[in-house]
């Protein structure tokens, strides 16, 4: 309540300094409002708090889908990777770019309503933005190709986090800046490709770009929304002497790299937690980080109380994970049969189910195209299989290829079928694993000798979207695709799920069967977080559309499908509607 | 996720993009020296070359690459004991065609020619390989002449 009064007294100081409106008839966000979006609503990169990605709205259905035209598009920022997961609050979009920028645009008519651009768009008290989209000289490590995935929205500003390892508050409804945190030194490699999201009145952000050699580690913030004063710091790897710490054997703080927390998590109000999942240890392979121990917090979910950044459960899926086989994927918070559960699925293709209030081990289901690892799945222990863990020098064949077959493109549950929508590539890879320099800003992932193969229960394609029972884990359907599935999964309350690929498609599956309702072409391949909203009481589908996206949009297809061809640039966002 | 090995296919393309570039190669043959470089310790770039590459590299490749060419999760290292585990026993051919056909990622080919050979000839100075007399040109079958060796 008290943070709600304070939104209201910032807005009326800034009405108060001449700043004048471009979004009409703002109405702040409330926290109560991100617990339960109203159905037109995306307030929340996954649209609720649980990340299940479920648009209640009905109007676009099963019967009536095949209607669905063109409403309008939009050009976006062409100079960086395309990931965007837009929010949508009273009819209007706010759209993340590549390179830091944001746009506020009316969702009926695509029309402009303001633009954020850092070092362009002046702060509410009139002084210049950072222009922190470049590198600081003397850097030892790059920012990536500028993504931007998601952004957070709460009381009357957007959230985001930027390239440059600041966390930025901007006006929803004029688009100028009110504050920017510096969270760490991009000097030293960090940045930011996940944005925020909101939880108990906290920022909660995690940090990439811990892969090179440098006295310090991966960490997650909790920052105050209203002053961007950081409130806690929690470290995602184990330092020497702390818990955990003798997970890395003896090797000094120094050479304790990974753990990057590069995807957005979820939050439940009930436990009052924040689920945030860990990437890989870096370097990827054992033999090459000089340690086969489990590397505490890699590749983890972390239950963090959001008021003070305490880890109050972890849950490592894949101790000393030894192939690139990240689990920091989205976090799907759905009740089972009364049981709070969080489901994960990382690029091995298994689906895990925990219990998210004591981070009990409850199931994996594994979809069956990996060939690295065995699973239990009544305890959740890994076994590497015979000769698959990999030595310096020594090529394996292992599926899936270091691309994985589930990435950032994030899945989606339906309560109407009880089912996860999951975007999949099929490949595996001939990898050899080498050296790197165990020296200071030495490090990184560790060079890999890769060829690219099919996989062999592909047919021949390299996508799938998959439909799995969240209780059996069994597969429900199947729908291949000669291309990569590149985007999120959208599922709504018409019995539809939503999903483009790499080659331009871009579909409604009946969510029951699979069966495709309509489909489009786009400019270039399908990228990013698709989403439905309402403006003007109408629903829309919006489709993310561009380039970047690493090896699924890239080397993949690139070599694997190369009779399929697709421009390289055209970032941008699709918008579809019924007819009036 | 390294990208840099080229493709069956891409060797294909190289060899087209090659065959256009010929008319350039034939000017400046009587440049190439008496005895012709085998190897990357052989000279083969100018300090001018790598000097202005290095400017080409920081707007074009640094952003994945690293300001000191050690890579990021997603772009390998350019330098070192991991650069040369993917590369060494490789011609520059290889490497030029890969760079050329496929960087920038999100804009593959938008430099000129030049400016990627000038790109190349800051990876060797990067790497240590001497800089020589004469500029590094896109000749095919000089470059393929040329093989990346450790030290």
């Amino acid at each position: 309540m008290k943070t709600e009064i304070l939104v209201g007294v910032c807005a009326a100081l800034l009405h108060a300094s001449g700043v004048s409106a471009q979004v009409e008839r703002y109405t702040s966000v409330s926290e109560d409002m991100l617990r339960e979006p109203a159905p037109g609503d995306w307030l929340s990169w996954r649209r609720t708090h649980d990340s299940q990605a479920y648009s209640p709205l009905d109007q676009i259905t099963t019967a009536n889908v095949g209607r669905l035209q063109l409403a309008w598009s939009w050009a976006m920022d062409d100079t960086g990777g395309q990931e965007a997961a837009p929010l949508v609050h009273d009819g209007v979009i706010y759209l993340p770019h590549p390179r830091g920028v944001i746009q506020a645009l009316d969702g009926a008519s695509g029309d402009l309503l303001w633009e954020y651009r850092p070092g362009i768009t002046q702060r509410v008290d009139g002084t210049p933005t950072t222009d922190n989209s470049g590198l600081p000289p003397g850097t030892f490590a790059g920012v990536g190709r500028g993504v931007q995935k998601n952004i957070a929205i709460l009381g009357d500003f957007l959230y985001a986090a930027t390239g440059s390892a600041s966390i930025v508050a901007v006006d929803a409804r004029t688009g100028r800046q009110a504050w920017e945190t510096q969270v760490a030194d991009p000097g030293l490699g960090y940045f930011y490709v996940a944005g925020p999201i909101v939880a108990d009145g906290t920022l909660v952000t995690g940090i990439s770009g811990c892969e090179r050699y440098k006295d310090d580690v991966c960490f997650i913030t909790g920052h105050d929304p209203f002053t961007g004063e950081e409130l806690w710091r929690t470290a995602t790897v184990a330092r020497p002497g702390d818990p955990g710490g003798d997970t890395w054997g003896d090797l000094p703080l120094m050479y304790r790299a990974g753990a990057d927390a590069w995807i957005a998590g979820s939050y439940d109000p009930q436990s009052n937690l924040v689920y945030w999942a860990t990437a890989q240890a870096k370097p990827w392979a054992r033999a090459v980080r000089g340690t086969a121990g489990d590397a505490l917090y890699t590749n983890s979910s972390l239950a963090l109380d959001p008021r003070t950044g305490e880890i109050v459960w972890y849950y490592q899926y894949l101790p000393g994970e030894t192939h690139d086989m990240d689990e920091v994927f989205e976090s799907v918070l759905i009740d089972v049969d009364g049981r709070p559960s969080l489901f994960k699925m990382g690029k091995l293709g298994i689906l895990w189910q925990l219990d998210r209030t004591t981070g009990e081990f409850v199931r994996a289901s594994d979809i069956g195209y990996q060939n690295i690892l065995d699973v239990d799945s009544g305890t959740g222990t890994i076994s590497y299989r015979p000769g698959m863990i990999p030595e310096m020098g020594v090529e394996i064949s292992m599926c899936p290829s270091t691309s994985g077959f589930k990435s950032w493109r994030a899945m989606a549950y339906s309560p109407l079928t009880e089912a996860l929508y999951v975007p999949i590539t099929l490949n595996c890879e001939r990898a050899t694993f080498g050296p790197t320099e165990q020296i200071p800003g030495g490090g990184g992932t560790g060079p890999v000798r890769r060829v690219n193969t099919l996989h062999p229960d592909s047919g021949g394609d390299l996508g799938e979207l998959l439909a799995m029972d969240i209780r059996s884990g069994e597969i429900l359907w199947r729908h291949r695709t000669p291309s990569p599935i590149n985007t999120a999964a959208l599922t709504t309350a018409g019995g539809l799920v939503f999903a483009g690929d790499w080659d331009r498609h871009m579909y409604a599956y009946d969510a029951e069967t699979g069966d495709i309702l309509w489909q489009t072409r786009l400019p270039t391949s399908a990228q990013g977080f698709p989403i439905s909203y309402t403006a003007n009481g109408k629903q829309y589908v919006a489709m993310p559309v561009g380039t970047g996206g690493a090896s699924w949009s890239t080397s993949l297809p690139r070599e694997l499908a190369p009779d399929i061809r697709r421009p390289s640039n055209g970032n941008s966002i699709h918008v579809f509607a019924l007819p009036d | 996720m390294p990208r840099v090995r080229a493709s069956l296919l891409l060797l294909s393309l190289q060899a087209a993009v090659s065959c256009a570039g010929g008319a350039a190669v034939v000017e400046s043959g009587d440049t190439v020296p008496a005895a012709a470089p085998s190897s990357v310790r052989d000279g083969v770039y100018t300090q001018a070359q790598a000097a202005r590459g290095a400017a080409e590299y920081a707007t074009a490749c640094s952003s994945c690459h690293s300001a000191d060419l050690r890579g990021n999760s997603n772009a390998p290292s350019l330098v070192g004991v991991s650069f040369l585990f993917l590369w060494e026993g490789k011609s520059l051919d290889e490497l030029f065609t890969s760079i050329r056909t496929l960087m920038p990622t999100n804009a593959p080919g938008s430099l000129s020619e030049p400016a990627y050979l000038r790109i190349l000839a800051y990876i060797l100075e990067a790497n240590g390989f001497p800089a020589g007399g004469t500029d590094l040109t896109a000749d095919p079958e000089l470059l393929a002449r040329i093989l990346i060796t450790g030290g």
